[in-house]
């Protein structure tokens, strides 16, 4: 209490200071929630390896991942090649390392474009309401009618096979369920008394959007975002082992085993380390999405679900 | 009243061999958090026996839920660490599933609290109670394709089991249970529904039935109809029932004996009239004192000082003791003793001057020196905050799962900086109850806002296809029919009506949240429109404040930003918004400190203060408060209506004060009006209209306050079942359904509002419907109007639609 | 729904003319493996109606899939619709026994991770369940065939007819699903098991059993079943895959075959049957949900509050 009394007599730069304060408080409470969750940690640990690999890896590794050793073909794990050579002799273990950069890259940039699109287009949708709502959400009923890897087999079959191409592909199947969950949440935010109240001192809409709707619908977008980063890692690969993504000789995790499927027998390890170099990166996103659902949750808009006196 | 015949007879209940004697002796459970344990019981002991109802009140978090599901073996995801519950002789906590099966099937019964979730949405209420009654024939026999199977039909098919359905549903008031008894639980209104849950639980015959808040949040009326049926039961079945509520006027209606709560401990237990009336412990004399009812109208309510417990304190010393005036050394030190106080009345205090000292004397005085002048407007100085008006100040939101325990332990108690002073302040209208003219700005007596006739109504479905194709059934629902009512500077104007009467519609109406779709809206005579059409002024002369003040704040903004929206719409630069938050957190007596924290760190009361200073920051005239207090507890209700009242006398505001409770509107208002589907049926000065109301709906209304019914003037008048469908109000006066005092004219005739002493009311036979004026000549009906009110016999049955 | 199905027809129509440049000239380019003449193209464009309009050329093509005639493939010379009828049963038939599997994986193991939440039981469940969602369902093929064809000799390598040929597919398949139904199953209990109406059943004194199987799974179930409706997708993406890892003949590994080689008639068809088959699953999807919950009303307008 006594703090409280001299919070009075020097009011002003207290109050200046809050903008300052916020921040750092946010900061510091994602923080405790990060270091609280086993699975984020786990999970973001997974992640931030991945990442490192992904940038610096491709310059550490001794062997051309394109180079060609017929000589030294099909070989098992050794010292010189610690997973082994594929059907033309190449460095499996460089290859791996060379298809991390690929996947990630394209794995941000495909949700990168599903989160622009999804969420601008729900906002837009649970915002304007009436015919502008009907149809959108018409849209997105006509996207979800398609399954996505089907849909994107074909685009990028239309367009022809390339990385580029997958990522328009991915991105433009993915974008509904977005678009759903970000008006869903927004319509519910609405008819929050703290929205009405805005609305009573003459906020424009734009500015409840920017403020009141936007900030409280991030958290499941953020959620999402983290799973789908490994649906699209599975997706690509799957593109990329069907021949219609990343093409021979670029190293990619999904083209891998689509080479090494024809020695299942004589050397499965070839379809091995990447199988399992895509789990864990999967495995990665899906804690580290798991474990931000458990603890953004507590932070969600929640006015005592659970009671217990 | 019969608690009067049993509890000299039974409230003893010392002997355990006595069957059907349900003992708690020193119960201890616990919760494992991620912050730690929480010990939300920390030694409870009390009985309930055969035929007597006992009573556990306590505030939120007391851990008055946690001992009753722990009777029935439900305390999970707690644990019971210490103590014993027996029942019978049976010891209940060491008790294997089958045995309690048996026992939960046959001799404890528990309602759970809240009807709208406690039964199961997949099936027909029939088959939940069917599925009572065969647990109870056969509890170790329950086959389990069967079920599943009787569970995928859902419809009731054997006829034995039907009739028993139908006569629980009837015991219960159900009206017209062969109609109900398919229906889904979805179909009933929250009464109906706390009703079929009484009927599950007496399909066990129970010996004793535990009803955990079974009324919280419903309607008043409703809530004296089921605490009614509760008493007739207890007194036909002789029945032993345990009844948990937060509201001591529910305990003292229907209870023999009280067993307060407070921190996972007993502090006191009695006969009720006994603890009601002679209360000893602190904390008793505390709860009993805040309770609006108990002050003189327009008065200031004492306050206990301090912040709630949360349970995370050591179990060691008086659970009482950081927020007790009387607390001593010892008191910190080692649990106090129990003291006996009379006959069966005990209390855990160890300090005889706490125990003796007055009612008035334990509470906060919640003021300055300044009690018998009420300070004039404006005048800074007087709300110079005192410890104890920042009652709630230091306290951390007691999250009631125990999830997150921040508390700051260190802020000093606060409660009691004088003890001996008194703690009613008269008011600037004290005195004469029956004009209550506002004083604080008698210059200006044009009305700030004016609603001319007026009226709204909704479309039954919001979807969307019903909207945009022609054949969509487009049903309304008139939600206002034609009010009118004026609001002056100073002034408090007090809504009072059953859920879904229209009260809220209206506030929105005037806050500009919805358009009317007749009549209209003035502010300072100008007509308004919605909010998208008022000006800046406009908007500025207008504040609101909600129900839930968790939800009316943004929880991704702090409370200085959420403050300072409004001075940003309006263009105040960013100095003077500065300043105004100041400004306006002083004037709610928060801490400046308040400003960058976040509402989730914020107590209930604290987050309502924040959203009163949000709504006064633009300085308005007016501010409209929909049910301020009904999600706050007793004791920081009474804070928060101390604070709108000083509020008032500082600034000169009117209020739009919407309460379904009428002590708290009694306290709180100058003016009350009582409206009844959409429609206002009486519209008088506080004082005359809350104690000889004009019309019978507000007489009905004042007869379910609980606990209340001794006082004058009471015709215990009961209102059956509840209000009809707005999309199909009755012909004649609307309320003639339910009316005590109803006639055959009223079936044919819609009465106006007509001007009666002081005040206006819906009601041909206004004022002198007391007195039988149906079958008199003395009522106002002329005699063209009698000329069309043929004889016809209206049967009195309810309404309940749906 | 109409509106659906005719902007997903527009949709499957309008890929002839995402490929990049005339879509004429690089069909026969695919065909003849060479560059085409101007009067090679000239013909196969009034062949195929291509030089008119694109909206008489979408209404003409829809007229006739209304009625049953999807073209004919450029290669093969026969109809579309027979050859869909060929193939679909196949992928029918692995979409079936996989959602079997699934449904029989998940549901126990949900049921059972939620009651025993936070035991090993739990625990066990969630890091399979974690594991089976982050598996490429190509690669668990290909495990699958090492181990038990190539390895154990247990089952046919490829192809499809016997019983035997559907197992490993059908395991491939179901457990992906089995994996995201399990976490489901297990988080919608854990929210029933959570509520008031679960405590009033147990302390009628109903057997655990029951209020786990007849109380709360009732209840658990309902967005279950929204999301397996639109797992059925999951199943379609997935059958493609492992369609054309174990070299099954069906809709998928036609579909992958007539995209290299720009058959588009057979492409459109096998788009739209897959986009028809998920609007129809949702219907039915909808009708569950009125038959599993009684607050929604027939017409699937959503829950009636009636407070
Ligand atoms: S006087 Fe002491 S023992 Fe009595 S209530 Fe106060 S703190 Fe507790
Ligand atoms: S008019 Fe008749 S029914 Fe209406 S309130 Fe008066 S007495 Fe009752």
């Amino acid at each position: 209490m006594s703090e409280h009394t001299a919070g009075r007599s020097q009011p002003t730069s207290r109050v200046s200071a809050v903008l300052e304060r916020v921040r750092r408080f946010g900061r510091s409470r994602v923080g405790t929630a990060m270091r609280m969750n086993g699975q984020i940690r786990l999970g973001g640990g997974i992640v931030c390896l991945l990442g490192l690999v992904a940038v610096v890896g491709p310059f550490l590794t001794p062997y051309d991942p394109a180079a060609q050793a017929l000589e030294t073909r099909l070989q098992g794990p050794s010292l010189a090649h610690p997973l082994g050579t594929d059907s033309l002799g190449r460095d499996v273990a460089t290859r791996l390392v060379h298809g991390a950069r690929i996947s990630l890259a394209l794995a941000v940039a495909a949700t990168a474009v599903r989160v622009v699109l999804g969420t601008t287009i729900g906002l837009l949708a649970a915002v304007s309401g009436g015919l502008v709502d009907t149809a959108l959400m018409r849209l997105a009923d006509i996207q979800l009618a398609f399954p996505g890897l089907v849909l994107a087999l074909v685009i990028a079959g239309a367009l022809g096979p390339s990385i580029q191409n997958v990522v328009i592909a991915l991105s433009v199947v993915g974008w509904a369920t977005y678009a759903r969950i970000v008006r869903a949440n927004a319509l519910a935010v609405k008819e929050r008394p703290f929205v009405q109240s805005a609305r009573l001192y003459g906020t424009p809409k734009r500015r409840i959007v920017r403020r009141h709707l936007l900030p409280n619908v991030v958290n499941p977008v953020v959620v999402l975002a983290t799973l789908n980063l490994g649906t699209v890692v599975l997706a690509a690969a799957g593109l990329s082992f069907l021949g219609l993504g990343a093409q021979p000789p670029t190293a990619e995790w999904g083209t891998m085993i689509a080479g090494g499927r024809d020695y299942l027998r004589a050397a499965p390890w070839l379809i091995t380390a990447p199988g399992v170099a895509i789990a864990f990166t999967v495995i990665g996103f899906n804690l580290l999405g798991d474990g931000l659902r458990d603890a953004l949750d507590t932070d969600h808009i929640d006015d005592g679900k659970r009671r217990r006196t | 009243m019969h608690w009067t015949l049993t509890t000299l007879t039974t409230a003893n209940g010392g002997e355990p061999e006595m069957t059907g004697t349900l003992s708690v002796e020193d119960l201890h459970v616990r919760f494992r958090t991620e912050s730690g344990q929480v010990h939300a019981v920390n030694g409870v002991s009390f009985e309930v026996s055969q035929g007597e109802i006992v009573g556990l009140v306590g505030e939120s978090g007391c851990g008055k839920s946690v001992t009753a599901r722990s009777l029935v073996r439900l305390e999970d995801p707690g644990e019971i660490v210490d103590g014993r519950v027996r029942f019978d002789g049976r010891e209940l906590t060491t008790a294997d599933e089958r045995t309690l099966r048996g026992l939960r099937s046959t001799e404890l019964a528990m309602v759970p609290q809240d009807p709208s979730t406690a039964l199961n949405p997949a099936y027909t209420v029939g088959e939940q109670i069917a599925e009572a009654l065969r647990v109870h024939r056969s509890p170790d026999d329950q086959p389990f394709f069967s079920e599943l199977a009787i569970g995928v039909s859902s419809r009731l098919r054997s006829r034995a089991l039907q009739s028993r359905v139908l006569e629980l549903l009837e015991t219960v008031d159900i009206p017209r249970p062969e109609d109900r008894i398919d229906d889904y639980p979805h179909q009933f209104s929250g009464g109906m529904r706390q009703r079929v849950l009484l009927a599950i639980a007496l399909a066990r015959d129970p010996s004793v039935l535990i009803a955990d808040e079974p009324t919280t949040g419903l309607d008043t009326t409703t809530q004296a109809a089921i605490l009614d049926r509760l008493a007739d039961l207890n007194d036909s079945r002789d029945m032993g029932m345990l009844l948990i509520s937060h509201d001591f006027g529910v305990v003292s209606e229907l209870c023999d004996r009280v067993v307060v709560m407070y921190n996972g401990t007993v502090v006191e237990r009695g006969p009720v009239e006994a603890v009601r009336s002679n209360p000893t412990h602190p904390y008793t004399k505390a709860l009993l004192g805040c309770l609006p009812h108990r002050s003189e109208p327009q008065s200031r309510l004492p306050t206990v000082g301090g912040s709630p417990p949360d349970g995370s304190a050591s179990p060691d010393g008086c659970a009482f003791v950081d927020r007790c005036p009387f607390a001593t050394e010892d008191c910190r030190g080692a649990a106090p003793p129990v003291v006996h106080v009379a006959d069966n009345h005990d209390v855990r205090c160890g300090v005889s001057q706490a125990r003796e000292a007055t009612l008035e004397s334990t509470l906060a005085a919640d003021d300055d020196g300044s009690l018998d002048n009420p300070a004039p407007a404006g005048d800074p100085d007087a709300r110079q905050p005192t410890p104890a008006t920042v009652v709630d100040g230091g306290a951390v939101r007691t999250d009631e799962t125990g999830g997150e325990r921040t508390g700051d332990r260190t802020a000093e108690p606060t409660i009691a900086s004088d003890p001996a002073a008194t703690a009613e302040k008269p008011s600037a209208t004290a005195g004469d109850d029956a004009t209550a003219a506002p004083t604080s700005d008698s210059g200006d007596t044009s009305p700030v806002v004016e609603l001319e006739n007026v009226h709204k109504s909704f479309r039954e479905s919001d979807a969307l296809l019903d909207r945009v194709l022609p054949f969509g059934d487009d049903e309304t629902v008139d939600a206002v029919r034609g009010v009118s009512l004026e609001l002056r500077a100073g002034e408090t104007l007090g809504l009072v009506g059953e859920s879904g009467c229209g009260k809220s519609t209206l506030a929105k109406l005037v806050t500009g949240l919805e358009a009317p779709t007749g009549g209209s809206v003035h502010i300072r005579g100008e007509a308004v429109d919605g909010v998208d059409r008022r000006t800046n002024e406009q908007l500025a002369e207008i504040g609101a404040v909600f129900q839930n003040p968790g939800a009316s704040l943004n929880p991704k903004r702090t409370v200085g930003e959420s403050i300072a929206e409004p001075l940003f719409e309006a263009g105040w630069d960013k100095q003077r918004r500065i300043d105004r938050i100041e400004t306006v957190l002083s004037l709610v007596d928060l801490p400046l400190e308040c400003a960058d924290r976040y509402p989730r760190r914020l107590s209930g009361g604290q987050q309502q203060r924040v959203a009163i200073a949000r709504a006064l920051a633009l300085e308005p005239a007016v501010l409209v408060l929909d049910e301020p207090t009904a999600a706050l507890d007793v004791s920081t209700q009474a804070t928060v209506l101390n604070l709108l009242a000083d509020l008032q006398d500082e600034l000169g505001l009117a209020y739009l004060f919407i309460s379904h409770d009428l002590d708290v509107v009694r306290n709180a208002a100058d003016r009350v009006a009582a409206m009844y589907l959409g429609r206002l049926v009486e519209v008088g000065p506080t004082g005359r209209t809350l104690s000889k109301p004009t019309h019978p709906y507000t007489q009905a209304l004042l007869d379910s306050i609980p606990g209340d019914r001794f006082g004058e003037g009471s015709s215990d008048l009961r209102l059956t079942g509840e209000p009809p469908s707005p999309t199909d109000p009755p012909d004649g006066c609307a309320f003639h359904p339910r009316c005590p005092a109803a006639t055959p004219e009223c079936s044919r005739i819609d009465p106006d509002l007509e001007s009666v002493s002081e005040g206006q009311s819906r009601c041909l036979y206004a004022p002198d419907w007391r007195d039988g004026a149906g079958e008199t000549d003395q009522h106002r009906v002329t005699d063209e109007r009698r000329a069309t009110g043929e004889q016809q016999s209206m049967p009195r049955s309810s309404g309940d639609q749906r | 729904m109409s509106v659906v199905l005719v902007g997903v027809s527009l949709i499957t129509y309008a890929f002839v003319f995402l490929t990049p440049g005339d879509p004429a000239y690089t069909i026969l380019r695919e065909q003849q493996q060479g560059p085409p003449s101007d009067a090679q193209v000239e013909a196969f464009r009034a062949e195929q109606g291509l030089d008119e309009p694109f909206v008489v050329q979408y209404a003409s093509w829809l007229g006739d899939a209304v009625q049953g005639d999807l073209g004919i493939s450029y290669y093969r010379s026969e109809p579309v619709t027979s050859l869909l009828l060929e193939y679909l049963p196949n992928t029918l038939e692995l979409a079936l026994a996989a959602v079997a599997v699934s449904l029989l994986l998940a549901i126990p193991t949900g049921v059972a991770s939620a009651v025993h939440r936070d035991t090993w039981i739990d625990r066990t469940s969630q890091i399979v369940a974690l594991t089976g969602i982050s598996m490429p369902n190509f690669w668990l093929g290909y495990l699958l065939i090492l181990v038990c064809s190539l390895w154990l000799g247990l089952t046919p390598v490829s192809g499809a007819g016997t019983l035997g040929h559907l197992v490993l597919p059908a395991i491939t398949l179901g457990t992906g699903m089995a994996a995201v139904v399990t976490r489901l199953v297990r988080t919608s209990m854990l929210e029933v098991l959570d509520a008031e109406y679960v405590d009033t059943a147990r302390s009628k004194g109903v057997r655990e059993r029951l209020v786990v199987y007849k109380h709360a799974l009732r209840n658990a179930l309902i967005p279950v079943v929204t999301i397996v409706g639109l797992q059925f997708g999951f199943i379609l993406n997935g059958a493609v895959i492992v369609e054309v890892v174990f070299q099954r003949p069906g809709l998928g590994t036609l579909l992958v075959d007539s995209i290299f080689i720009r058959d588009y008639p057979i492409v459109q068809g096998v788009v739209l049957v897959t986009a028809v088959a998920f609007v129809v699953t949702n219907q039915l999807v909808d009708l569950a949900y009125v038959a599993l919950d009684p607050r929604i009303e027939p017409g699937g307008r959503g829950v009636s509050a009636n407070e």
